[in-house]
């Protein structure tokens, strides 16, 4: 049980820094996760936690002591290597208990430890099994087995669960979380995948390019991302991102783009300005589509048939499909009837709509709102 | 790989505080690192670093082998000395030159029939057929067989009255008399080189073969579907591709062949028609006794092998860096 | 029109292309054969000789005449040639010994670990294993007399460091680094000291390539000859390629040419055993010290 407090912490390798000054407060027992674009630092601060990496600058404190100079083994962490990188010499037993023997346990008592961490597991009949006579589950369990043997205060997991196939997938990821419920021990996650994310975590700390971008609870970050890059990053399809310009502020923010009619919203511009350009953002499954005449807003593209929904993807009316932009996405029931070609209006649930500025912040949502209406069209 | 390992002990030269720039693992690690090199490094200092320098210590003076710790500082005289109107010294010596003379064509002649044989017994080991890994086995045998021994049994196979050899070219009407193969003074370097030739194109071969085994199969599709003759692919596409490897194959091969000294010694003795510098430096050393002289030979020995080898890997890089 | 062509030359092309596919085929058994025959030859006819009686020794055959074991026996029987096998075993396992154990901390030092200095050690390393030996023979003497180690197998061991140390630290260091790092990494985690990762993590991956270095490295001792001319005076010091080399007869004309040849094949059947039976390794083994260097 330990929390964790990373102040000002940065890493440089060589002239290149790879991690900003990061803050971030960890409580004990708690699931953090660490999300983000491919090379943002991830592996890299969670390396830092565990001591594999060098600090550059700033503070690492575990229950609040300065650990920034501790070797791994003394700052009470286990880690949980992506390959598993168990010893492919040693039998099960032997790999939970080389922690354990090199710290000095009795024979007995490292035993009993390895045993215990077995049964927490269900690793009891593969005790003597070499790595390579294992499944990808099992060599995984043991993998997780051997961070834990030493009772470490923090779990710290490197993209566990990504050489695994699918279904096993969901199967460790419900392990894991039953894994938390019951050790209760401070975990700290990498992954690049939002469902195990979403499951997993009582907090969702998303990086970019070495920098944090928001930490909180997996709803918070669905709901009320902090900006542009987590409301984009996180929910899967995409949110949609439209180009509109601000066409009044002040009591009623009214916004128009391409595709998009005058559309009211219940936004605070702050110190923006009519004419501004800011961004719409809407996620897939707040949008519905209305079969509309010449003058709709878009056209229909491609639809993905996903058996128990459909992704419909929409090309702006008069625009042509570009493969450099995402197309708008929307999240629909199968019996639709929409074809390639079809023309729709979008229809945005206003409540779910993300207005970011021109800085890519979100802008704040207006507190008590005046009787908007319940249903625009784009 | 460095790239993947250099995660935890990646310098941090730049800036920074000066606390908690390294972890106590790392600083460890480095620390570490230098215990575990101390013995081999010690070990190459005792057997390699400090014999080499007093061999050179030795080239300038008049040592003797029984009695090294009287040697005496005589400056370059070991070297080149004018005296009475008479030049001494190493580089003054014909016999010096006639085995810089035998050193270099025994290399140059013998390293090019290696590189050639090599790479055609490498094609033909990498082909597929029936009991390649039996004829592969038995090319290493030469490679395995210690020189001395393979100099004994060429020898013998070579010997002028009763050699094997002798008689399958006279039965075959080759020759009317018997050679005296190792012992003619126009014919003993052929000798010598005949065997380094046996003894070492396995090695030129195997290096060459895992270059032709690492080759993309998908050029000579491609070749084949353009209907390109097998020599031309050979010359135009094989050949520019293990060009690296035979670079590799001939720097040992060269080096070797400059210091040769085992197969030479045994085979024709001190004769001066295959005296190479190995044989003439210890010749000069142990049984003249005269380690002052003879360190002075060695040390031109060095100093060629240095150059060439310099020489070469600059080349070679150069070479590779274009191709590239 | 130009399938035109084509189709009235296939007929002729079909007549002869079997047999110019078998004239090839033909060709290449012959070069083969060849090319068999002449890498075992030398060493078949030192078998043939060595069995024969003293009395048949000059009549030139190819093939087997006699099973004569009077050249072994009379081999054996001196002392001093089994002292010299003794010897040479001696020699090449305790440098086998020393060049491993000390090859192998280098290796993890320079395979695993960046620090300042290690591309320089690297190329010390190489440069150590392009040293002709001669150059250093007359400062290895005067070390080795002043350890009291002269005309001792022991002043062998040592000095062939200088040839299988480079060459077992530069093939050691290359499979060294192609061990995962995860690995460890999981080792640190689990408070391993870099020694105890060597010895209890790496050290049992690492056995096949030992036993590439070591064969080779054994090879290399086993064959030497210029310092254990040099390095040793007496008869029962020397090793099997020495004994072999001043082997002489009566007089420098009547050399006893069956004991010689018994010797070379004496010497020679055990590493041809080993070549056989670890053709692979060793050939992978040679490729990695030099392809990678
Ligand atoms: N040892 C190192 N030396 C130099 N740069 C490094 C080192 N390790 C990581 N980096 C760089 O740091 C950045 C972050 O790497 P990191 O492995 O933390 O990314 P990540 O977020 O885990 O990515 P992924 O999701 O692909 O695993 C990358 O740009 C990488 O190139
Ligand atoms: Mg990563």
């Amino acid at each position: 049980m330990a929390n964790v407090e990373l102040s000002g912490v940065e890493k440089r390798f060589g002239a290149n820094r790879i991690i900003h000054g990061v803050d971030l407060n960890i409580e004990d027992g708690e699931f953090v996760v660490f999300v983000g674009p491919s090379g943002c630092g991830k592996s890299t601060l969670l390396r830092l936690i565990a001591g594999l990496e060098s600090i550059s600058a700033g503070e690492l404190r575990i229950q609040g002591e300065r650990v920034n100079e501790l070797p791994p083994k003394d700052r009470g962490v286990g880690m949980v290597f992506q390959s598993y990188a168990l010893y492919p010499h040693m039998n099960v037993f032997d790999n939970m208990a080389f922690g354990l023997k090199l710290a000095g346990g009795g024979k007995e008592e490292v035993r009993q430890r390895v045993m215990e961490t077995a049964k927490i597991l269900q690793l009891e009949e593969l005790m003597g099994r070499k790595p390579k006579e294992l499944s990808g589950g099992q060599r995984q369990r043991v993998a997780i087995g051997r961070a834990m043997a030493r009772e470490p205060d923090i779990l710290l997991f490197d993209e566990p669960l990504s050489n695994l196939d699918a279904a096993l997938r969901v199967r460790m990821r419900v392990e894991i979380a039953r894994l938390h419920e019951r050790l209760k021990s401070t975990m700290v996650y990498v992954t690049h995948d939002q469902i195990e994310a979403m499951t997993l975590a009582d907090k969702i700390v998303v990086l970019s390019a070495g920098r944090i971008e928001q930490v909180g609870s997996p709803r918070e970050l669905f709901e009320r991302p902090v900006n542009k890059f987590v409301a984009g990053f996180i929910g899967s399809p995409k949110m949609n991102f439209f180009e509109v310009r601000l066409v009044a502020t002040g009591a009623h923010t009214v916004v128009e783009g391409a595709g998009i009619q005058r559309l009211e919203l219940p936004f605070e511009t702050g110190a923006l300005a009519v004419g501004d350009s800011v961004t719409l953002g809407i996620r897939p499954e707040h949008l519905k589509l209305e079969p509309a005449g010449t003058d709709a807003g878009f056209v229909v593209g491609n639809v993905e048939y996903l058996g128990n929904e459909a992704y419909v993807y929409l090309i702006a009316n008069g625009a042509r499909a570009s493969l450099e932009e995402d197309p708008p996405v929307c999240r629909t029931e199968v019996d639709t009837g929409l074809k390639r070609g079809d023309r729709v209006n979008l229809v945005p649930d206003i409540e779910r709509i993300q207005l970011f500025g021109p800085d890519d912040r979100a802008l704040a949502r207006r507190e008590n709102r005046v009787d908007s209406p319940a249903r625009a069209a784009l | 790989m460095t790239e993947a390992m250099s995660s935890i002990e990646s310098p941090n030269r730049s800036g920074g505080p000066p606390r908690g720039r390294a972890t106590r693992v790392r600083r460890q690690r480095v620390r570490a690192a230098w215990l575990f090199l101390s013995p081999m490094l010690i070990g190459l200092a005792l057997v390699a670093g400090w014999p080499l320098l007093r061999t050179l210590w030795f080239s300038f003076t008049d040592a003797e082998l029984n009695d090294l710790a009287a040697a005496r500082w005589i400056g370059f005289e070991n070297y080149l000395l004018y005296e009475d109107g008479i030049w001494y010294g190493v580089l003054a010596d014909p016999d010096w030159w006639n085995a810089v003379g035998n050193t270099l064509y025994f290399t140059a002649v013998s390293v090019s029939l290696e590189v050639v044989l090599g790479v055609i017994v490498a094609l033909v080991l990498n082909a597929k057929f029936r009991g390649r890994t039996l004829v592969r086995a038995a090319m290493l045998i030469p490679w395995a067989i210690p020189t001395v021994v393979s100099a004994q049994m060429w020898a013998w196979m070579l010997n002028d009255q009763f050699g094997i050899l002798n008689h399958a070219l006279m039965v075959l009407g080759v020759l009317d008399a018997p050679l005296a193969w190792t012992a003619d003074a126009n014919l003993s370097m052929w000798a010598v080189i005949m065997v380094d030739v046996w003894k070492t194109t396995p090695f030129v071969a195997l290096l060459v073969l895992a270059a032709l085994q690492m080759l993309p199969s998908d050029c000579y599709e491609a070749a084949e579907v353009d209907g390109i003759h097998p020599v031309r692919v050979f010359f135009r596409v094989t050949l520019p591709l293990i060009t690296p490897a035979l670079l590799v194959a001939v720097i040992f091969r060269v080096l070797d062949g400059l210091r040769i000294f085992d197969l030479v010694y045994v085979l024709t003795s001190n004769s001066a028609s295959t005296m190479t510098m190995s044989v003439y430096a210890r010749q000069q050393l142990v049984e003249f006794q005269d380690v002052g002289y003879g360190s002075a030979a060695s040390t031109l020995l060095f100093l060629v092998i240095s150059l060439i080898a310099v020489i070469y890997l600059y080349l070679g890089r150069r070479q590779l860096g274009v191709s590239r | 029109m130009s399938a035109n062509v084509a189709s009235r030359s296939r007929p002729r092309r079909d007549a002869l292309a079997p047999l110019k596919r078998a004239l090839c085929r033909l060709g290449f058994w012959c070069l083969v054969l060849v090319l068999g025959i002449y890498a075992v030859f030398p060493f078949y006819y030192a078998i043939i000789t060595s069995l024969k009686p003293s009395s048949a020794l000059f009549d030139v055959s190819f093939w087997i005449q006699s099973f004569d074991l009077s050249n072994y026996r009379s081999l054996f029987a001196q002392p001093t040639f089994v002292r010299s096998i003794f010897n040479s075993v001696l020699v090449a396992v305790c440098v086998v010994f020393l060049a491993l154990l000390l090859a192998l901390t280098a290796a993890y030092a320079l395979g695993r670990v960046r620090f300042r200095g290690r591309g320089a050690v690297l190329v010390i390393v190489l440069g150590v294993s392009m040293f002709p030996q001669i150059a250093v023979l007359s400062g290895l003497f005067e070390v080795i007399r002043w350890l009291g180690l002269y005309n001792t197998p022991w002043a062998l061991v040592l000095s062939y460091t200088i040839f299988t140390l480079p060459f077992t630290v530069w093939v050691l260091t290359t499979f060294m680094r192609q061990l995962p790092h995860e690995l460890e990494e999981a080792a640190i985690m689990d408070g391993a000291t870099p020694w105890v990762t060597l010895t209890r993590v790496f050290l049992p991956l690492m056995w096949p390539a030992m036993a590439t270095t070591g064969l080779l490295a054994f090879i290399a001792a086993w064959n030497e000859f210029l310092f254990a001319l040099t390095f040793t005076l007496t008869d029962s010091q020397r090793t099997v390629p020495v004994a072999i080399a001043l082997i002489s007869g009566g007089s420098q004309y009547e050399l006893p040419w069956g004991p010689i040849m018994a010797a070379s094949v004496v010497v020679t059947v055990p590493l041809v055993v080993l070549v056989v039976i670890f053709q692979r390794r060793i050939v992978s083994g040679l490729t990695a010290g030099a392809v990678k260097g």
